[in-house]
C-alpha cells in the first residue's frame, strides 16, 4: 500500500512537472490541451492504482482545469468527457454526479471569470496610472525646461525632443511651423526625426547605446543643433504655407482642434497635403494648433515614419498639454524677443542703439594678448543744414538710408549702431586700425556715391559723411569709452580738416 | 485502498506542482527561445542597449518621503510582475520600496515599452515578428545584468533624481545582487 501511495505521489509530481517542461513549448492552446491531459492522466493513473475508487470526484480536476483553459466552452465538453469515462470506466451513470459537475462547473467558471475580472480591473488601473505617469513626467520636465529659456529655438528643440524621444511621447517625428507677425503665412522653422527608418534607427540605437534621459537628448540636441536633423531641416526651412488659400493647416488653425489625417496618398487635392506627402514621405500625420490665449501662433506635426506605428487617439490626448503649453511658452518667447529688440534696436533705422553699444563694446573689449578692437564714428555732415533746407521728415528718410548704405558696407562680424542724431558707430572685433580704415574708406565713398532725396541741397552738391577711427591696438590701457572718445576726436579733426573724409 | 484524503492531497499535490514551477518552466523556455533567435541573428542578449527612459515612476524623485529617501539598496525590491499563475506571461517589473512597516511600488516598467533597436530592426526588416521581439526582449529584461543595472539606476533616481546620474553602467562594485522575486 506504501508503495503504491509513494507511487502515486511520484507519478502526480512527475505529470505536473512534465505537463510544465513541455507546454511551454507550444503555442498558447496546446500549451492547454497538455495541462488538460496531463490532469486527466493523473485521474487515470490513479484510478488504475486503486480500482477508479475516487475518479467520480478526481474528474472534478480535469473538469476545472479544462474551465480554466477553455472557459464554458471546456467545461461543458469537459462534462461531457467526464461522464463518459465515468461510466466507461466505473458503470457510473448517476444523474447526481452530473449534477455536481454542471454546479462545480458553474462554479469555477464564476469565479474564474471574477477572478479575471479583478486582474483585467488591476491591469487596467496599472495601464492607466503608468500611461498618465509617464505623460506627467515628460510634461513637468518638459515645462521645467521650457521655464529656463526665453531662446525661442531652445524652445521649439525641446518641444519637438519631448514629443519624439522614445522615452518622452514616443513619436518618430515632429515638426513646427510658426504663423508669420502678419498672420498670413506658416513658416516652417524646426523639425527632429529622420527622414528615413535607418536614419531613425541609427539615433535610437545611439540614445539606447549612451542611455541619454530626455533633459540630456534635450541638452544634446541644443548643443548639435547645426548637425542635427540636417536632412529633415532643411526641407522644413524650406515650407511657406499661403494661409489665405483653403489647406488643412489653415483649417486646423481657424478650427483650433488637433487633427488626425491617415492613408495620405501622392494625389491628394490638398496641395500642402500633397507636398507633406511628397517631400517628407508622411502617410499619417497628426498636426496640433499652436493657439496661445486666442492668438494663433503655429502648428506642430507628428508622424511615425520609422515603425510606422499608427497614430492613436490616446497619442494624440498625450500631446495636447504639451502642445498647449508649447504655445504659450512660443508666444511668450516671441513677445520677449520684441520687447528686447525694442529696448536694444533704434526705432528709425533698425540698427542697434546706443545700449546695446554699451554692452557689445564692453562684451568685446579684448583682454591681454587677444586681437585688438577698433571702432569707426561716422557723423553727417552739414546734417544742421539738410534738416533746415529739406525738413526733419527727409532728414529721417537720409538716416533709413544712410544705416543700409553701413549695414551693406561692414563685414560679417561687424556691427554698426546709431550713436544718436546724425552719429553712427561701427564696432570691429579682432581688428588692425588698417583694416578698420579701409571699411571706413568704403563707407565714406559709398555715401558720395549714393543719391540721397535733397543731397543735392548740401553745400558739397551731395550728402558727405566724416569719419573718425579708432583702435585699442595703439593704446592697449585704454577703457572703452576711452576709445570712443578718441574715435570722436578723430571724427573732430575730420570736420575740422574739411569734411568728407576718414581720421585716424 | 485509497482514502478520499490522500486523493484529494494528490489533486493539491498536483495543483501546487504546476504553480509552483510554472514560472521556472516559463522563464526556462523563454531564455532557450531567445537563445536560439539570438544566435540565429548573431545578437548577444547581455549586450542588447536598452533605454532606462522606458521605466516609469509613479514618485516624483527625489522625494520627500521619509521611507523612500531613507530607502537602502536592501529596501530596493524589483518584482517580476506575471499576468496569470496557470499560464505565466511575464508583463513587466514592479519596483518597489519594502521596509517592515510598509512597501510602496515606485516605478514601473512594462515589457511592451521595453523597446530595443536592435530588435527593432530586425522587426522593421520582418526577420523577427512581435512574439519572437517579446520573447528576446523579456529575456534581456529578467537577464540579471539587466535586473543589477535597473536596480542601480533606480536607486541613483532615489538619491540624486533625473537631474546628474553616473554614466551608464557605472554601477557601484559594492552593490549587492538584485532581489528579482
Amino acid at each position: 500500500m506504501i508503495a503504491k501511495y509513494s507511487l502515486v505521489f511520484f507519478l502526480t509530481i512527475m505529470t505536473a512537472v512534465l505537463a510544465n517542461v513541455f507546454r511551454f513549448k507550444l503555442n498558447a492552446t496546446l500549451n492547454r490541451w497538455i495541462l488538460i491531459i496531463s490532469s486527466l492522466v493523473l485521474v487515470e493513473v490513479q484510478g488504475y492504482l486503486f480500482d477508479f475508487q475516487h475518479t467520480n470526484w478526481m474528474l472534478l480536476l480535469f473538469i476545472g482545469v479544462s474551465v480554466l483553459s477553455f472557459g464554458l466552452r471546456g467545461g461543458i465538453i469537459g462534462i461531457g468527457a467526464a461522464w463518459l469515462i465515468l461510466y466507461a470506466q466505473c458503470r457510473v451513470s448517476d444523474l447526481s454526479v452530473g449534477l455536481t459537475y454542471l454546479l462545480f462547473t458553474a462554479g469555477i467558471y464564476m469565479l474564474i471569470r471574477h477572478i479575471g475580472h479583478l486582474q483585467s480591473e488591476s491591469e487596467d488601473w496599472l495601464g492607466k496610472l503608468t500611461e498618465n505617469s509617464r505623460q506627467l513626467n515628460v510634461f513637468k520636465e518638459v515645462s521645467l525646461s521650457m521655464q529656463q529659456t526665453f531662446n525661442l529655438d531652445k524652445l521649439l528643440q525641446t518641444i519637438l525632443t519631448s514629443v519624439t524621444a522614445g522615452h518622452g511621447l514616443g513619436f518618430n517625428r515632429a515638426v513646427v511651423m510658426l504663423m508669420n507677425e502678419q498672420g498670413t503665412k506658416l513658416h516652417g522653422i524646426m523639425g527632429t526625426g529622420p527622414m528615413t527608418s535607418e536614419e531613425g534607427y541609427a539615433i535610437w540605437d545611439r540614445i539606447t547605446k549612451h542611455k541619454y534621459k530626455l533633459m540630456e537628448l534635450i541638452e544634446i540636441k541644443e548643443k548639435e543643433k547645426s548637425s542635427s536633423d540636417l536632412k529633415l531641416n532643411e526641407r522644413v526651412k524650406k515650407i511657406e504655407i499661403p494661409l489665405d488659400e483653403p489647406n488643412f493647416l489653415a483649417e486646423v488653425l481657424e478650427g483650433d482642434t488637433p487633427r488626425h489625417l491617415q492613408g495620405i496618398r501622392a494625389d491628394e487635392r490638398d496641395r500642402v497635403l500633397q507636398m507633406l506627402g511628397r517631400e517628407f514621405n508622411m502617410s499619417e500625420l497628426a498636426v496640433f494648433p499652436l493657439v496661445s490665449q486666442g492668438i494663433k501662433v503655429g502648428v506642430l506635426l507628428i508622424d511615425n515614419p520609422v515603425n510606422r506605428k499608427p497614430i492613436t487617439a490616446n497619442g494624440i490626448d498625450s500631446v495636447l498639454p504639451l502642445a498647449n503649453q508649447a504655445a504659450i511658452a512660443i508666444h511668450q518667447s516671441r513677445l520677449y524677443m520684441k520687447v528686447e529688440d525694442m529696448a536694444l534696436k533704434d526705432g528709425l533705422t533698425g540698427l542697434h542703439n546706443h545700449r546695446a553699444f554699451q554692452s557689445l563694446l564692453t562684451q568685446h573689449w579684448p583682454v591681454s594678448g587677444e586681437p585688438p578692437i577698433a571702432l569707426i564714428l561716422l557723423d553727417i555732415d552739414f546734417f544742421k543744414h539738410f534738416n533746415d533746407t529739406n525738413g526733419h521728415l527727409l532728414g529721417n528718410e537720409v538716416l533709413i538710408q544712410l544705416a543700409d548704405v553701413i549695414r551693406g558696407s561692414i563685414r560679417k562680424h561687424d556691427q554698426a549702431f546709431r550713436f544718436g542724431g546724425e552719429e553712427f558707430v561701427i564696432l570691429l572685433p579682432d581688428t588692425e586700425e588698417k583694416e578698420a580704415v579701409l571699411v571706413a574708406e568704403l563707407i565714406r565713398n559709398r555715401v558720395e556715391n549714393t543719391s540721397f532725396p535733397g543731397g543735392d541741397q548740401q553745400p558739397a552738391g551731395r550728402l558727405t559723411v566724416s569719419l573718425g577711427v579708432a583702435s585699442s591696438r595703439k593704446m592697449p590701457s585704454l577703457t572703452p569709452m576711452e576709445l570712443v572718445d578718441t574715435a570722436d576726436q578723430a571724427l573732430y579733426q575730420a570736420k575740422e580738416s574739411g569734411k568728407n573724409r576718414v581720421v585716424c | 485502498m485509497m482514502t478520499g484524503f490522500a486523493s484529494f492531497i494528490i489533486v493539491l499535490l498536483f495543483i501546487l506542482m504546476v504553480l509552483a514551477s510554472g514560472r521556472f518552466f516559463y522563464g526556462r523556455e523563454l531564455k532557450s527561445r531567445a537563445r536560439k533567435l539570438s544566435r540565429t541573428f548573431h545578437l548577444e542578449i547581455p549586450n542588447m542597449d536598452y533605454s532606462f527612459e522606458q521605466i516609469v515612476y509613479f514618485i516624483s524623485l527625489p522625494t520627500n518621503i521619509p521611507s523612500i529617501r531613507n530607502a537602502s539598496r536592501d529596501n530596493l525590491v524589483i518584482k517580476l510582475d506575471y499576468k496569470s499563475l496557470i499560464f505565466p506571461r511575464l508583463s513587466g517589473l514592479k519596483m518597489y520600496i519594502k521596509s517592515e512597516k510598509e512597501k510602496i511600488l515606485l516605478a514601473y516598467l512594462p515589457i511592451k515599452d521595453f523597446r530595443l533597436p536592435a530588435l527593432d530592426q530586425i522587426l522593421k526588416q520582418g526577420k523577427i515578428n512581435e512574439s519572437d521581439y517579446r520573447n528576446m526582449s523579456t529575456c534581456k529584461l529578467i537577464h540579471p545584468a539587466t535586473l543589477k543595472e535597473i536596480n542601480e539606476e533606480v536607486y541613483q533616481q532615489i538619491q540624486v533624481g533625473r537631474k546628474r546620474r553616473k554614466p551608464a553602467g557605472a554601477a557601484d562594485p559594492e552593490q549587492r545582487t538584485v532581489k528579482a522575486l
